[in-house]
């Protein structure tokens, strides 16, 4: 389920300059032709260098493009004979002794790659059309800064994670977020209590599904163009490298970690960070947590630079397959 | 401490971690220890229970949401 999600928004987001291309596709296609398909058949188009971007939106790739939805709506009807006949299965289960720790362990396993995974649901409505959303998100970003907790706590965070950015199509369609439109929203949002910023920097990439970093960077780029370039020593501009900081660590957590040789220990503290994150928020990350978090970002950047893009690509689609069955 | 162990559809054993029950829909949290997991709906099938696999991302959302409110205090425990 989630595999398939953060394959799409990978390549959604390779192609976010292509948007045009994207776009003409996604006009011929029916319903059922999903985000996923439509970039990953974007993709393919254009790395067997059949056509080139002008073709394509010239129309001399609408019959390969027909083909293609053909195929795709085969594929569509046997998955959904497939699912039809999908059994439940019985529940029997065996007793078997294991110690706390590990118990605990299994938990925070499951609670940081819930995390990873994505924890919210992506849902249509812009924070900037919606007045009420932003009140909302305000209230809910003070509240996680107070660090109060509310019944409605997570009602908030819903409200965060389905407004924090545009969504352009139905739910089962593209993913194509509107990137400077989220910079603005931060910028509007902290405009008048900049101590929020981190925060909305980091719920805004959890919001995001955890996607690549490199989407981040260019909302980074964005808020740097419009806020923090004009005062580069500014509390803000620190509070954005620390969030640069963890952005990467939690990229390399999602990526690279078969190949940094965590030891158990640090491990086991990288789950905790994430999920201790995700739980009670930024602000809670006491300072030992902080030193953990550099500690370990070195140790992946240290490895990041003797990467090939081929290691990268290989250990995307090897991390991808790993997360949830 | 005794845990229950079930295999799932992959032919894989997964420990049963918790049981989250939102509108009356039981779910059950499986995980293994090489930092897979899912999360299966209860369903009754032929009078008897039975799992299957959930609707849609909302419904997964929903649970695991309710599963992190859960273990929140986890943390508060420790230190």
């Amino acid at each position: 389920m989630a595999n398939t999600k953060e394959l799409a928004n990978d390549v959604v987001w390779d192609l976010f300059d292509n948007y045009d291309v994207v776009k003409y596709i996604k006009s011929k296609s029916p319903a059922l032709f999903s985000a996923e398909k439509l970039v990953l058949y974007t993709n393919t188009l254009k790395q067997t260098r059949k056509f080139t971007d002008e073709e394509i939106l010239n129309g001399k790739a609408d019959l390969d493009i027909e083909g293609f939805i053909k195929a795709e709506e085969a594929r569509y009807r046997s998955i959904k004979k497939q699912e039809e006949e999908r059994k439940c299965l019985p529940i029997k289960t065996k007793k078997e002794k294991i110690s706390p720790t590990f118990f605990k362990r299994l938990i925070l396993t499951t609670l940081a790659g819930a995390s990873i995974v994505s924890i919210v649901s992506i849902h249509s409505k812009s924070l900037k059309d919606n007045e009420k959303v932003q009140d909302d998100v305000s209230k809910y970003i003070g509240m996680l800064a107070s660090d109060s907790n509310t019944e409605d706590y997570l009602h908030k965070r819903n409200i965060v994670a389905q407004n924090t950015y545009t969504k352009e199509g139905d739910m089962n369609n593209a993913i194509i977020y509107n990137l400077p439109n989220i910079a603005l929203d931060i910028i509007k949002v902290t405009s008048n209590n900049p101590n929020l910023f981190d925060l909305c920097i980091l719920d805004t990439y959890f919001n995001l599904n955890y996607n690549r970093l490199d989407n981040m960077d260019k909302i980074m780029e964005h808020l740097k163009i419009n806020i923090l370039a004009s005062s580069p020593d500014s509390p803000l501009q620190s509070k954005a490298e620390i969030c640069t900081s963890f952005l990467d660590y939690a990229l390399n957590i999602c990526l690279k970690r078969n190949l940094i040789n965590y030891s158990d220990q640090e491990y086991q503290q990288i789950l905790e960070v994430i999920a201790k994150y995700k739980v009670v928020g930024y602000n809670a990350l006491n300072e030992n947590d902080k030193n953990t978090i550099s500690i370990l970002v070195s140790k992946a950047q240290g490895l990041l630079v003797t990467l090939g893009k081929e290691q990268i690509d290989e250990l995307e689609e090897k991390a991808s397959k790993e997360r949830g069955i | 401490m005794d845990a229950y162990v079930m295999t799932l559809e992959d032919g894989k054993d997964y420990y049963i971690i918790d049981t989250i029950v939102i509108n009356s829909n039981k779910y059950l949290i499986f995980a293994k220890d090489n930092n897979e997991y899912a999360v299966r709906k209860v369903v009754m099938d032929n009078g008897k229970e039975a799992i299957t696999k959930l609707d849609d991302n909302h419904e997964y959302d929903e649970v695991m949401l309710e599963f992190v409110a859960k273990h929140k205090g986890e943390f508060d425990e420790k230190e």
